[in-house]
C-alpha cells in the first residue's frame, strides 16, 4: 500500500513537472467526434530571449480549427486540402480546412507567461486511444524552439529535450 | 480492505500529493550564458568557470575532461540564484577541454549538457611518431602476444600436423610435450590479443585490459575472426597431439593446419587488398605452407638430437618423407609470397622508404637465410646424415636449430606489420565512420583525424531508401552516461555551403568533433526536415578517444 502510495505519488508529480517544462497544451486529454479548445502554455522563452512568434501546425483529424485573437499578436492562417475527409456533424464532411497557425509581432518575455487558444472539433473518425502531436515553433529575439519532437514507439516523451505537445484522444461520449 | 479498495485510497492519497505540487513552478532550466563560452579559445587558463541559467539551480555534477582524456570532479562549485560557479583547477593544460555540467531546477527536473573550450588553442590531432609512452607499452605487449599467438599457430600446429603424417611414432612421442606447451601458449595468448586489440584500437592504457569495452571492441573488429578461429584450430592442434588414433589424431591436425590458414586470412593487411577474391585464398595458401614447414622444425631438431646418441633410423626415414613433401609446399610458397609482396608495395623504392616494406626487406632477407640454410641442409648435411648415420647427426641437428632461430625471427618481423600500413593504404587517413539508422532515415558519419588539425566529421543523411535526404539542419548529439558526460551537442554546416559548386542538400559538415574519451557513446543525429518535422535516429557505438 505504502509503495503504491509512493510510486503514484511520485509519477503524478513527475508527469506535472517534466510536461510544465515545455510548452504543452493545457488540457491533455480528448474526445474524438467533439469540440476541443486547444490552449497552448508558453512557460519561457529561448535561452533567456523573448519569444516574438508561435506557429503550430494543425495535425490531421482536427477540424474546422479557429484561432482566438490575442491582442498586441497579429494572428494568421494557412489553409489547405485535408489529407482525407473528415466527418464533422450528422452527415458533413470536410476536406479542407486551417492547417497551420501563427501568432507574430508580439512580445513574450522570458521573465512571461502566455497562452495561445484556438478551437476547434476532433473529428470522429479519429481511432481513441492514440496521441495526437500538435507541433509547435517558438521563434525568439535570439534562437529557437523547435517543440516538434514525436517520440519513438516505447520511448516516454521526457527522454526528449523539446516534445511536441500531445493530446490523447478518448472514446466517442 | 480490499486490494481494489487499498489501490482507490493510494490513487486518492497520490493525487492529492500531486495536486499540492501544481502550485510550485515547474519551469525549465536552460543555459543561458556561459564564461569560456562553448567553442571559445581563451589565452590563459581561467581561474573560475561559470553557466548562468534563466533560473536559480542547484548543480548536481560538473566535470571537467582535459586534453589527454583524464576526467576531473572540480571541488568547489557554487550555485547563486542562476549562475553556478566553478573554481577550476590548477595548472589546466593547453588544448581542448570539455566542461560537462548537470543541474537540477526548483522542481526536481534535472538538465544537462557540456560544452568546450580550448586554452592556448584547440588540441591539434598528435603527429604519428608522438606516440605516448603508454602506447609504446601496449603495443609492445600487443607485439609479444602475437608472436606467441603466431609461435603457437606455426610451430605448435604446424608441429602437430607433422607429427600426425610424417613422423615415426617415437619422434611423435618425443616431441608431443614441446607440441603441448606451445600449444597452450598460444591458447592463452589468443584471447589476450583480443583484448589487447581493443585497449590499442580505443587508444587506453594498458590498464584497461579489465574493461569490457576493450574486449567488445577487439572482438569487432575483424581480427576478433581470426582470434576465434585461432582458437579453434589451436584446439584441433591440441587434441590431434593428444589423440590415441593416428586416423584421428591425422584428421584433427589437417583440421588445425586448415584453421591456420583461415584464421590468418580473416583479417590483416593483405587480406584485404584488391581483389579480395584471389588475396584471401593466397593468403590461406600461403599460411598453410608456413605452418608445414615451420611445425617440422622442432620434431626434426628433436629428432636429430636424439640421432647423436640413440638409434638414426626412424630419423632418417621421417626425414625423407618429409623431403619429398616439402618441394611442392616451398613452390607455393615462394608463388603466393611473391604476388602478395607484389600486391602491397604498389613500388619497389616502397621497400626502404616506408615502413611497412622495411619489415618485408628484413622478413625477405630472413627469408632468403633460412632457404640458404635449407637448401645447404638438403643438398648436403642431409646426404651425409643418411650415409654416416649418427656421427653426421650433431651439425644437422644444430643447423635446424638455426632454422628454428630464423623462423622465429620470421614471425617477430611479421607480428610488426600489425602497426605499419601498406603503402596502397597510406594514403588513406585514418578515420572512423559509423552507420547509423533508423526507419525513416540513416547516416553515415565519418570522422577524420587529419594530422596537426583539429579532428573533421562529415555526416550523410538519407531516408529510408538509401536516398539523399534533404535537410535543413543536422544536428549531432554525443553522450556518455558510463563517463559521466552529458550530451555534447554540435550543429553541422551544409558541405559546400561556402563557394562548392556542387552543393549537396545531404552532406553536412561539423568543423570540429572531439571525442575526448573512448567507450560507449550514444549518438544521436537529428534531422530537421521542414519547419514542423525533424527525424531522429539513434544508436549506440563504440568510438576511440579523438582528442
Amino acid at each position: 500500500m505504502f509503495r503504491e502510495l509512493v510510486l503514484g505519488a511520485a509519477g503524478a508529480v513527475v508527469a506535472v513537472c517534466t510536461a510544465s517544462a515545455h510548452v504543452t497544451l493545457e488540457t491533455r486529454e480528448a474526445a474524438v467526434g467533439a469540440p476541443y479548445k486547444a490552449v497552448l502554455r508558453v512557460p519561457h522563452g529561448c535561452e533567456g530571449a523573448a519569444t516574438i512568434a508561435l506557429r503550430v501546425r494543425v495535425p490531421d483529424g482536427m477540424i474546422a480549427v479557429k484561432p482566438m485573437p490575442k491582442p498586441g499578436w497579429k494572428v494568421d492562417t494557412v489553409s489547405g486540402k485535408y489529407p482525407q475527409a473528415y466527418s464533422h456533424f450528422r452527415n458533413a464532411k470536410l476536406t479542407e480546412g486551417v492547417t497551420e497557425i501563427s501568432f507574430t509581432g508580439g512580445n513574450l518575455p522570458d521573465a512571461f507567461y502566455d497562452e495561445f487558444v484556438f478551437t476547434g472539433f476532433i473529428a470522429g473518425d479519429l481511432e481513441a486511444g492514440k496521441l495526437l502531436y500538435f507541433p509547435v515553433v517558438q521563434e525568439c529575439e535570439k534562437g529557437v524552439h523547435r517543440w516538434i519532437e514525436i517520440p519513438a514507439a516505447g520511448k516516454p516523451a521526457s527522454e526528449y529535450p523539446e516534445p511536441a505537445p500531445a493530446l490523447k484522444l478518448l472514446p466517442k461520449m | 480492505m480490499t486490494g481494489r479498495g487499498r489501490s482507490v485510497v493510494a490513487c486518492f492519497i497520490a493525487l492529492v500529493i500531486a495536486l499540492a505540487h501544481t502550485g510550485e513552478a515547474c519551469a525549465h532550466a536552460s543555459l543561458v550564458k556561459a564564461s569560456p563560452a562553448d567553442g571559445a579559445v581563451v589565452p590563459v587558463a581561467p581561474q573560475a568557470l561559470s553557466l548562468t541559467f534563466n533560473e536559480p539551480v542547484s548543480p548536481l555534477v560538473i566535470r571537467l575532461i582535459g586534453p589527454d582524456g583524464a576526467s576531473i570532479v572540480p571541488r568547489t562549485v557554487v550555485g547563486e540564484n542562476n549562475t553556478v560557479t566553478v573554481t577550476a583547477p590548477a595548472n589546466l593544460q593547453r588544448g581542448t577541454h570539455l566542461l560537462s555540467w548537470r543541474v537540477i531546477s526548483a522542481d526536481g527536473h534535472p538538465v544537462g549538457g557540456s560544452l568546450m573550450f580550448s586554452i592556448g588553442a584547440p588540441s591539434a590531432q598528435p603527429a604519428a611518431n608522438a606516440d605516448s609512452r603508454a602506447e609504446r607499452g601496449v603495443r609492445t605487449v600487443l607485439w609479444a602476444v602475437k608472436v606467441v599467438l603466431y609461435v603457437g599457430l606455426f610451430a605448435g600446429i604446424g608441429g602437430a600436423f607433422f607429427c600426425a603424417w610424417i613422423a615415426e611414432p617415437v619422434s611423435r612421442r618425443r616431441s608431443e610435450p614441446w607440441l603441448l606447451m606451445l600449444l597452450t601458449a598460444g591458447l592463452i595468448a589468443a584471447p589476450a590479443s583480443v583484448a589487447l586489440q581493443g585497449v590499442d584500437a580505443l587508444d587506453l592504457p594498458l590498464s584497461a585490459l579489465a574493461h569490457k569495452v576493450s574486449w567488445e571492441t577487439g572482438l569487432e573488429t575483424s581480427y576478433g575472426l581470426t582470434a576465434i578461429a585461432a582458437a579453434f584450430a589451436l584446439f584441433a592442434g591440441l587434441f590431434a597431439c593428444v589423440a590415441e588414433s593416428l586416423r584421428l589424431a591425422r584428421g584433427l591436425a589437417l583440421l588445425g593446419l586448415l584453421g591456420v590458414g583461415l584464421a590468418l586470412s580473416l583479417s590483416g593487411h593483405a587480406s584485404t587488398a584488391q581483389p579480395q577474391l584471389v588475396s584471401r585464398p593466397t593468403l590461406f595458401l600461403h599460411a598453410v605452407c608456413v605452418a608445414f614447414w615451420i611445425g617440422a622444425l622442432l620434431p626434426l631438431a628433436l629428432g636429430a638430437r636424439d640421432a647423436a646418441v640413440r638409434a638414426a633410423l626412424p630419423a632418417i626415414s621421417e626425414l625423407r618423407r618429409f623431403s619429398n613433401a616439402i618441394v611442392p609446399v616451398v613452390v607455393l610458397l615462394l608463388l603466393t609470397g611473391l604476388w602478395l609482396a607484389f600486391v602491397q608495395l604498389d613500388r619497389i623504392e616502397a621497400l626502404w622508404t616506408t615502413n611497412y616494406g622495411q619489415v618485408l626487406a628484413g622478413k625477405l632477407a630472413a627469408v632468403i637465410a633460412l632457404f640458404a640454410l635449407a637448401a645447404a641442409n638438403r643438398y648436403w648435411l642431409v646426404p651425409k646424415f643418411e650415409s654416416s648415420g649418427g656421427a653426421a647427426a650433431r651439425p644437422f641437428a644444430i643447423s635446424i636449430a638455426f632454422e628454428l632461430v630464423i623462423a622465429l625471427v620470421i614471425l617477430g618481423l611479421v607480428a610488426l606489420w600489425r602497426f605499419t600500413a601498406p603503402p596502397r593504404a597510406l594514403a588513406a587517413d585514418a578515420s572512423i565512420s559509423v552507420h547509423i539508422h533508423g526507419e525513416k532515415a540513416m547516416a553515415e558519419i565519418e570522422i577524420e583525424r587529419a594530422k596537426q588539425r583539429s579532428p573533421q566529421a562529415s555526416v550523410l543523411v538519407l531516408d529510408g531508401a538509401f536516398q539523399p535526404l534533404a535537410a535543413k539542419e543536422v544536428t549531432l548529439v554525443l553522450a556518455n552516461p558510463a563517463a559521466g558526460i552529458e550530451p555534447i551537442r554540435m550543429n553541422a554546416t551544409r558541405a559546400g555551403a561556402n563557394g562548392g559548386a556542387r552543393a549537396n542538400t545531404s552532406t553536412w559538415r561539423i568543423g570540429d568533433l572531439r571525442i575526448p574519451v573512448a567507450g560507449r557513446w550514444n549518438l544521436r543525429v537529428e534531422i530537421l526536415i521542414s519547419d514542423f518535422e525533424k527525424r531522429i535516429i539513434e544508436d549506440t557505438v563504440t568510438l576511440p578517444r579523438v582528442p
